[in-house]
């Protein structure tokens, strides 16, 4: 048998050679097809890619934990123990290269132009950077500083404070009963003090109790929410909102920085700071809303999530991996994947039918040669692999040339990319396409479609191989 | 099928072919019965359309009579199928075909090579056999020649060489020397007489040349798909 095959190679290979002009056509189409497969798949891999690194670099991480509920509706009071859960996963999990806690909470933050809602994130810079790479988002301005800032502590009541505060809850009780006897169509008795001054004595009042640092806490904005507030580094920011208490709470930051994501949730609608400033700001002592880690293998997120799952649940904490948390994201990637294999296999139909129409008409032509071989006792079988064996040589050879190409597509791609021009810089579900695309190589998007190529070859040539050994040889030699 | 048997090589019986030409039946043999003992030499004369490609197609297991019985070696080829048909042509019989019908792209030493590579002997075997047998055919010197760079008397001797190289007991020839100048014609006849002697081979071959059918030792007359004569020569 072996002898034979090789018998069989060899026929086969000189066919091909015999015909090289075609041989060479076809070829070149095949090659043409893998390289473009590959280059396709490479494209499509590097824009998964970013867009999965652009939420897990500029936010996510790779695997989070939080208190069961956050993720649907973020509390300032869902957070926990942070600095015990932190250990545990010291002692437990191989592979975590990173770990960052933060403090997560809405604010309202005025400017002199202008107010916007913000969701106010407090992080351990370094920690920050090491697990989301933040620190390299930053495009105008400077990175957030290590150190936390220095807070006055809170002064006590005194006589005539107690006295102020009853006096000013009175009064908004009363302007309170005003405004809904009003509603009910009474007359409106006019208060003794208008709101807005019991607001600005309040916030006097809250101010003289619980100063402000001596210099701002240092803030980074995303660049649209800077863009909104027009807020640019230097500018001072105050931000309001309730405690972890219930209690009002307001203090002014320094914007340092403006990052951008290109995520545009990110970008609009957030502002960093230091984890023991924000901490300090919505009294939440040494607690932390979200735990989020960075791996040294990314896809090895749900082992690490199964290491971890039974020490979290132990303290009532939920551990997702990011494809847990952002599906939307991971369909996206599926449905690049989809398109990838939709046009690969457009490709794959056009060479199949160009490797079928050289195998036929190869058939067609030596008709009376293959009759001759079944005349002398080649069985048909034998014949089918013949034919079979000219397009696997044909395929194979094309699919190397094709493999050559198409990662050096990939290096040129992956080197400089394809500006995207007007349509660059936006983001779909928050993940971010990058203005330049870039190719990235992997073992799957170069192997594959040469493998399938070559599949294709031997499929596409089926028909015309089975053409082949049902040759007679009494008519095929009559032929001229 | 041993060389020494007794038994005839080929045996038919009753044997009918016939065709369908669009509406038109034709019948290519009618009614032929014939015997052939092994080391026989023998030439199927008659005119062009007389039946005599038809019928070395029936014994060579190329096609299958509409009826009758066609036994080579004693074996009945009607029961046999396809497969196994094809390993009879492979071990028992050779061809020799009017237009060589060499594979163009293997050299005359492949060429000789080829059915004892089908039959699965070591490249080695292979080797020996056929460089010897294209010795003995007279081409040791153009081994490495494609059929294209041999002449046609040359091309029909690789042809010879291919049939014979795995010492196969019966050689089917159809009109082998109809494209061959007559010098060319006459060296392959006594090169087919010398295998037959010094081989043991059994010959049938097919020609309506005169010179040809001369050399024949039984001479199988053909005309309208019927035997009309079946002469044994001196």
């Amino acid at each position: 048998m072996l002898a034979n095959f090789t018998l069989l190679l060899r026929i086969a290979g000189r066919n091909l050679w015999r015909n090289r002009g075609r041989s060479l056509i076809t070829g070149a189409a095949i090659a043409a097809g893998v390289a473009l497969c590959i280059a396709s798949f490479g494209i499509m891999d590097g824009m998964s890619s970013d867009m999965v690194r652009s939420i897990t670099d500029t936010n996510l991480g790779h695997v989070q934990i939080h208190a069961p509920d956050f993720s649907a509706r973020p509390k300032l009071s869902l957070a926990f123990d942070q600095a015990r859960v932190r250990t545990e996963l010291a002692a437990h999990t191989v592979g975590v290269e990173a770990v960052s806690a933060r403090v997560i909470g809405w604010v309202l933050a005025e400017t002199p132009r202008q107010s916007a809602s913000v969701e106010l994130v407090g992080v351990d810079p370094i920690r920050e950077a090491a697990v989301t790479q933040l620190d390299r988002h930053v495009r105008r301005g400077r990175y957030l500083p290590s150190a936390a800032t220095p807070w006055p502590e809170p002064k006590a009541l005194n006589a005539d404070d107690r006295a102020l505060d009853a006096r000013l809850t009175q009064e908004q009780a009363k302007l309170a009963e005003a405004e809904i006897a009003a509603l009910d169509g009474a007359a409106l008795t006019p208060p003794q003090a208008s709101g807005h001054e019991a607001a600005a004595e309040t916030r006097a009042l809250l101010e003289r109790l619980a100063p402000d640092p001596s210099a701002p806490p240092p803030l980074l904005l995303g660049d649209r929410l800077a863009k909104r507030l027009h807020a640019e580094p230097g500018a001072k920011i105050r931000l309001r909102a309730q405690d972890l208490d219930g209690n009002p709470t307001s203090a002014a930051f320094r914007v340092v920085g403006v990052v951008h994501t290109g995520n545009a949730a990110f970008d609009a609608n957030r502002a960093i700071a230091h984890i023991a400033d924000v901490r300090h700001f919505f009294s939440l002592g040494d607690r932390a809303h979200e735990l989020t880690l960075r791996l040294r293998v990314p896809s090895e997120a749900p082992r690490v999530v199964r290491a971890l799952e039974g020490a979290a649940l132990n303290r009532g904490l939920s551990v997702k991996t990011w494809q847990e948390l952002r599906p939307d994201v991971v369909s996206m990637v599926q449905m690049n994947s989809g398109f990838t294999a939709m046009l690969v296999t457009i490709i794959f139909a056009i060479a199949a039918i160009g490797v079928a129409d050289t195998i036929l008409m190869a058939v067609f032509e030596r008709r009376r040669e293959l009759g001759v071989l079944k005349a002398v006792g080649m069985r048909p079988l034998a014949i089918v692999v013949l034919i079979e064996s000219e397009a696997v040589l044909l395929g194979l050879g094309a699919s190397i040339v094709g493999m050559a190409l198409g990662l050096g597509i990939d290096a040129l791609l992956g080197r400089f990319g394809i500006p995207l021009g007007g349509l660059s810089g936006f983001s779909l579900a928050g993940a971010a396409i990058p203005p330049v695309l870039h190719a990235s190589v992997t073992v799957q998007g170069v192997f594959l479609p040469a493998v399938a190529m070559l599949a294709m070859s031997l499929l596409a040539s089926l028909w015309p191989a089975l053409i082949a050994a049902g040759t007679e040889p009494v008519l095929a030699m009559r032929e001229r | 099928m041993s060389e020494t048997s007794r038994a005839p090589v080929v045996e038919l019986r009753n044997l009918t072919k016939t065709y369908r030409q669009g509406h038109v039946e034709v019948r290519a043999l009618d009614g032929v019965a014939l015997s052939v003992d092994a080391g026989d030499f023998v030439v199927l004369a008659g005119p062009s359309g007389s039946g005599k490609t038809t019928l070395l197609n029936l014994i060579g297991a190329l096609a299958r009579p509409t009826s009758g019985e066609v036994r080579v070696g004693g074996r009945d080829l009607g029961a046999m199928n396809g497969r196994e048909l094809a390993l009879l042509r492979r071990d028992h019989i050779g061809f020799i075909f009017q237009a060589y019908n060499l594979l163009p792209v293997l050299s005359a030493l492949e060429n000789a090579e080829l059915v004892l590579e089908l039959q699965g002997r070591s490249r080695a075997v292979c080797r020996e056999r056929a460089e010897s047998t294209l010795r003995s055919v007279g081409l040791a010197d153009l081994v490495n020649r494609r059929p294209g760079e041999l002449s046609g008397g040359q091309q029909q001797r690789v042809a010879v060489a291919r049939a014979i190289a795995s010492a196969r007991t019966l050689v089917l020839a159809d009109e082998p020397t109809a494209n061959l100048d007559s010098k060319s014609a006459e060296s392959l006849l006594d090169l087919m007489v010398e295998l037959n002697r010094g081989h043991l081979l059994t010959f049938l071959f097919s020609s309506h040349d005169p010179r040809v059918i001369a050399r024949g030792r039984r001479v199988v007359r053909l005309e309208d798909g019927r035997v009309v004569a079946d002469e044994r020569a001196g």
